[in-house]
């Protein structure tokens, strides 16, 4: 019985199916194809839409060093996370896991435009200062982050605060940014309120204890293939109650952190897919009172321990895209001690980048550090890997 | 007394020099759509182009000197479709003008009445750089150009009411100058419907249709992936079997892999814009399309 109220529904189906395809003409089937594209294509409720934008980094590293020796490095895999608050502010969100942990590197809002042509940043993010010291890792041109940069900066320039954006209405471009902060520099450990031993005040610091911000940045175009971008940075901490983690009371204890950047471009308005060039170079300069060593004549007397240091540091580099594929160029960094300028360590490289897509890229480089301690030099070579998914944005100030 | 009179006459000279009514400052994001908005706009646009015609519209970079005139804009052209996707979101995140900003009372997206082809059935970056709203290089193809004005004349209107029918009327006028243009183009490019294409990018889609070419492959791998040997050589065999006569070069890539192309197969090669201001005979929205069909005739010659 079952079989038979089956093939009284299925036959006349079946049957149907023969009439309509025998009556349907290909330009009725493209027609029907065009307007359900067209349908999908409308908006309609998805719970998920107003998830936010995402993206995962994956960055690592097969490196081999005179002084580690060879090794695998799963540096980080980070997922960007970005969408509107509402109609007048945006969240990013940064989570970093590396194989230390996951940590939040960036987590901060930015608003729509306001009055007087401002814009407001606040909460952790990579402070506007200078030009790599902002660039994510898996973003530098060169593998590692060189020692110009993580001396001087503290690696990313990451810090707590609040910043404030302001394009000046010029025929050109010129942005000015001020920002106060906890402190600037991931591991920029001059500011954590404690001597090591527990002792100190780790719930805050006084308005002299931030660190405080002003940048000028604009450019300069040189007909329509070249141009140089150029900025000055200033980081302003009025007074470090924590020398080398120990607090010092009743000194002038400020520290200065000054960058200066330039970016030559060549943009080619012809075949600029796989023809361009940019050549940047940064210096760096560092005053601060820091601890005296026996052996440096600046040492003042009265204070026995300390002394006003002033360091300086910077890198230079070329990137040549030469093919849709391939782009290489060198690399040097400079950097003296902080506690020693005299001494200075120096890097040297050489990269050579294959871009299968905008979205992956494959490193080689060849590099060689000599430290400033007179150790023999570290000759390095590395094969980085860098892969993204899912969202991913060109952001104007990491360009 | 001496004051007062040089304080009169400057105001005097002010208000003379003063123009009647104040321009909309637009900003086209491509030379043609910046020509296409001064025959809408007329004597009330001022208009200012970003990129340049022999650029790529999906690499075009972020240049601060686009920031200021972001900033000052009324109003914003753009081909949309996420075409500007390398430049333009993150150029308006710091041109700081909340007039301009995506779907806000200035912003122009020329591609609203425009029906897309190619919208992606799987969106995966496994088939390459894609585009999840459709292919938006219809601005090339003149039966896009109407549609193009109307989203022109209705986005002036809302920057200038006081001019809506100017602008209306000045879109009529731009039709009719388009529908005499297609009737000779019509004539013109008859001898192509039928013939076989390959173009570097697949940016082609819009124009071919018009020109009734058929396209059967691209030499990207995939949309903004560059070739590969293997695929290279597989696209050569692959002409050669369908004895494809032409090779559609867009003026931004690269002359070299064309070249190579057409003589391994012995196609011919045209060289197209996918902007305006490509070449000099290509300077407006008209003299672009011209430059394009000319140069697909001329390869078939």
């Amino acid at each position: 019985m079952k079989r038979f109220y089956f093939l009284m529904v299925f036959l006349p189906l079946f049957s149907a199916t023969l009439v309509a395809r025998a009556e349907v003409t290909v330009e009725e089937v493209k027609a029907a194809v065009e307007k359900d594209l067209a349908l999908q294509s409308k908006p309609t409720f998805n719970a998920s839409v107003t998830n936010p934008a995402m993206g995962l980094v994956l960055d690592s590293v097969l490196g081999h060093t005179t002084a580690r020796e060879g090794q695998f490095d799963f540096r980080s895999a980070e997922l960007n996370l970005s969408a509107a608050v509402d109609p007048f502010a945006t969240l990013f969100g940064v989570l970093n896991g590396t194989p230390h942990g996951v940590d939040v590197e960036e987590a901060f809002f930015m608003t729509s435009p306001l009055p007087g042509g401002l814009t407001l940043r606040g909460g952790r993010m990579f402070a506007n200062f200078g030009r790599l010291p902002h660039w994510h890792d898996h973003e530098l041109p060169f593998v590692n982050r060189t020692t110009s940069l993580a001396e001087f900066i503290g690696n990313e320039a990451q810090a707590d605060g609040l910043e404030v954006m302001h394009l000046f209405k010029t025929p050109f471009f010129l942005q000015g940014t001020l920002g106060a902060y906890n402190k600037l520099g991931t591991d920029n450990n001059r500011l954590d309120q404690t001597d090591g031993m527990g002792n100190g005040n780790t719930a805050g610091r006084s308005f002299q204890a931030f660190t405080y911000l002003a940048r000028l940045s604009s450019y300069l175009p040189m007909g329509d293939d070249y141009g140089v971008d150029f900025g000055m940075s200033e980081s302003l901490t009025p007074r470090q109650f924590y020398l080398n983690g120990v607090r010092v009371d009743g000194q002038h204890s400020a520290r200065s952190l000054t960058g200066a950047d330039l970016t030559f471009r060549w943009l080619p308005l012809a075949n600029n897919v796989f023809r361009k060039l940019t050549w940047a170079s940064e210096i760096f300069r560092n005053n601060e009172l820091r601890a005296a060593t026996q052996t440096d004549p600046t040492a003042d007397s009265s204070l026995e321990s300390y002394a006003r240091k002033t360091a300086l540091g910077g890198y230079s580099y070329i990137d040549w895209r030469f093919s849709p594929w391939w782009s290489a160029g060198p690399f040097y960094d400079l950097a003296e001690d902080i506690d020693n300028p005299g001494k200075v360590t120096r890097t040297a490289g050489y990269v050579l980048n294959l871009f299968t897509s905008e979205f992956a890229r494959f490193r080689l480089q060849l590099s060689q550090v000599r430290a400033n301690d007179g150790s023999p030099s570290d000759d390095q070579i590395f094969l980085q890997a860098f892969l993204t998914i899912g969202n991913h944005v060109h952001v104007f100030k990491d360009r | 007394m001496k004051f007062k009179n040089l304080i009169l006459t400057a105001a005097v000279v002010f208000l003379a020099l003063k123009p009647a009514h104040a321009l909309l400052r637009i900003v086209a994001t491509t030379p043609d759509l910046a020509d296409l908005t001064r025959q809408i706009g007329g004597a009330y646009v001022k208009v200012e182009s970003l990129a340049k015609g022999t650029e790529d519209i999906h690499t075009v970079p972020q240049r601060p000197s686009f920031v200021p005139k972001l900033n000052q804009a009324d109003g914003l052209v753009l081909i949309g479709l996420e075409a500007e996707h390398a430049f333009l979101p993150a150029l308006l995140e710091v041109a700081q003008n909340a007039n301009i900003m995506r779907d806000k009372r200035g912003y122009i997206d020329c591609s609203k009445y425009v029906v897309p082809l190619d919208i992606p059935t799987v969106v995966s970056r496994s088939e390459g750089e894609q585009h999840p709203f459709g292919n938006p290089h219809y601005n090339f193809d003149p039966r896009q150009g109407g549609h193009m004005a109307d989203a022109l004349a209705e986005g002036l209107s809302r920057l200038d009411p006081l001019h809506a029918t100017q602008f209306a009327a000045n879109r009529d006028n731009f039709k009719k100058i388009l529908a005499a243009k297609m009737a000779e183009w019509k004539v013109l490019t008859a001898p192509l419907h039928g013939k076989k294409a390959v173009s570097h990018h697949p940016d082609m889609s819009y124009f071919a249709e018009y020109l009734g070419l058929e396209l059967v492959g691209t030499v990207e791998l995939k949309p903004g992936i560059a070739p590969t040997p293997r695929h290279l050589e597989e696209l050569v065999g692959m002409m050669k079997a369908q004895n494809v006569p032409l090779i559609v070069r867009e003026v931004q890539y690269s002359e070299d892999t064309a070249r190579w192309l057409a003589e391994q197969t012995g196609a011919k090669v045209a060289t197209i814009a996918t902007m305006g201001g490509a070449f000099p005979d290509s300077g407006t929205y008209f003299g672009m399309i011209e430059h394009n069909i000319k140069a697909v005739l001329d390869a078939l010659k």
